[in-house]
C-alpha cells in the first residue's frame, strides 16, 4: 500500500543517523526508507528488503567515514584528542577514588569499571558532537583503540569472566556514538 | 572546470545520470538511474558523497523538499544540473572522444 512506511532496522538506521554527515544525514536515510519500501512491495518479502538496507548500510559507511574524516580532519583530530585527553584523566580520578572507596573488594570494582566507563565514554560522545560532530569519528577510534591496547596488555589484574573484555569492546564505541545519536535525533525533530 | 582538470569516473556518472533525468532528480533516483544504464549497484552513500562534492564544485545545486510519510517524514533532497556541470561533462565527452579516437581497431572483441 503507498503512502505506507515501514521502517527498516533501528539499529542499522540509528548507525547511519550516528555518522552521516549533517549535511545529506535526513535526505539519504529518507532516500534508504522510500527505496526500502519500494522493494519490500516489489519482492513481498521484509526479509529481502532488510538485507538490501544492511548491505546499503555496510557498503556505505566506509565512504561516508571517509567523506566525515576529509573535512577539514586537522580540526577534528584536535578536538577529539583534546576531549580523548580530559576522558582519560577523569577515567583515571573516577578509578582512583572508586579503587579508594571499595579498598579492594574486586567484586564491586569489576561491577563499577564498565559503568564509570561508558558514563564517561558518553560524556565525552556528548560534547564532542556538541563542538564538532565530524570528530566523533576520530573519538570512537581513539576509544576502541585503547580498549584494544589494554586487552593486549591484559591491563586488568583481577581475574574477569570470558565476556568481560569483548564486552568492553562492544561497549566502546556505542557508549561513544549514543550521545550524538540521541543529539542529532532532537535536532531533526525540532526542524520545521 | 579547471582547465586540465578531468572528472573523476564516479563523477562523471553521476553528472550524466542526472543530465538523463533532465537534470533535475534525487539521491535514490541518479543511483537506480546508473543500476538500470551500467548494471553498477553503486552505494546510496558512494552517491551522495559525490554528489556533495558536486555541489561543492559548483556542477550542481539542491533545494530541499517537503517530509514524506512514505520516506519517513524525512525530507528529499533534490539535486540540479547547473550550467558549470554541463559545461564539465562536454570536456569530459570532449576529452574521452580524442583520447579514444583510432583506438577502436586495436580493441579486440571481448
Amino acid at each position: 500500500v503507498r503512502g505506507r512506511c515501514r521502517k527498516p532496522s533501528a539499529f542499522a538506521r540509528w548507525l547511519l543517523g550516528s555518522l552521516l554527515p549533517i549535511s545529506f544525514r535526513e535526505a539519504m536515510l529518507g532516500d534508504l526508507i522510500e527505496e526500502y519500501n519500494d522493494i519490500w512491495e516489489l519482492s513481498g518479502s521484509s526479509l529481502t528488503a532488510d538485507c538490501w538496507f544492511w548491505s546499503q548500510t555496510c557498503r556505505s559507511l566506509p565512504v561516508l567515514l571517509w567523506e566525515v574524516l576529509r573535512d577539514e580532519p586537522f580540526r577534528s583530530i584536535v578536538v577529539a584528542s583534546g576531549v580523548y585527553l580530559v576522558m582519560l584523566g577523569l577515567k583515571y580520578g573516577v578509578a582512583l577514588a572508586l579503587a579508594n572507596f571499595v579498598r579492594g573488594n574486586a567484586r564491586v570494582e569489576i561491577s563499577l569499571a564498565p559503568i564509570t566507563f561508558a558514563v564517561i565514554a558518553a560524556l565525552g560522545g556528548y560534547v564532542t558532537a556538541r563542538i564538532r560532530y565530524q570528530a566523533i569519528v576520530v573519538l570512537t577510534v581513539l576509544v576502541i583503540i585503547t580498549v584494544v591496547a589494554l586487552i593486549a596488555l591484559n591491563a586488568c589484574p583481577i581475574p574477569v569472566p570470558w565476556w568481560y573484555r569483548p564486552g568492553f569492546l562492544a561497549l566502546a564505541p556505542v557508549a561513544v556514538l549514543v550521545p550524538p545519536a540521541i543529539l542529532s535525533a532532537s535536532t531533526a525533530q525540532r526542524r520545521p | 572546470m579547471k582547465h586540465g582538470q578531468l572528472l573523476g569516473s564516479l563523477e562523471h556518472i553521476v553528472l550524466l545520470a542526472l543530465a538523463r533525468l533532465d537534470g533535475t532528480g534525487h539521491g535514490m533516483l541518479i543511483r537506480r538511474e546508473i543500476a538500470t544504464r551500467t548494471g553498477r549497484d553503486v552505494s546510496i552513500g558512494a552517491v551522495y558523497a559525490t554528489l556533495e562534492r558536486l555541489e561543492d564544485k559548483g556542477y550542481l545545486s539542491s533545494t530541499t523538499a517537503e517530509p514524506t510519510p512514505e520516506r519517513g517524514g524525512r525530507a528529499k533532497r533534490v539535486f540540479r544540473l547547473e550550467n558549470a556541470g554541463q559545461s564539465a561533462l562536454r570536456i569530459s565527452a570532449r576529452t574521452l572522444r580524442s583520447m579514444t579516437v583510432g583506438l577502436n581497431a586495436r580493441w579486440r572483441p571481448t
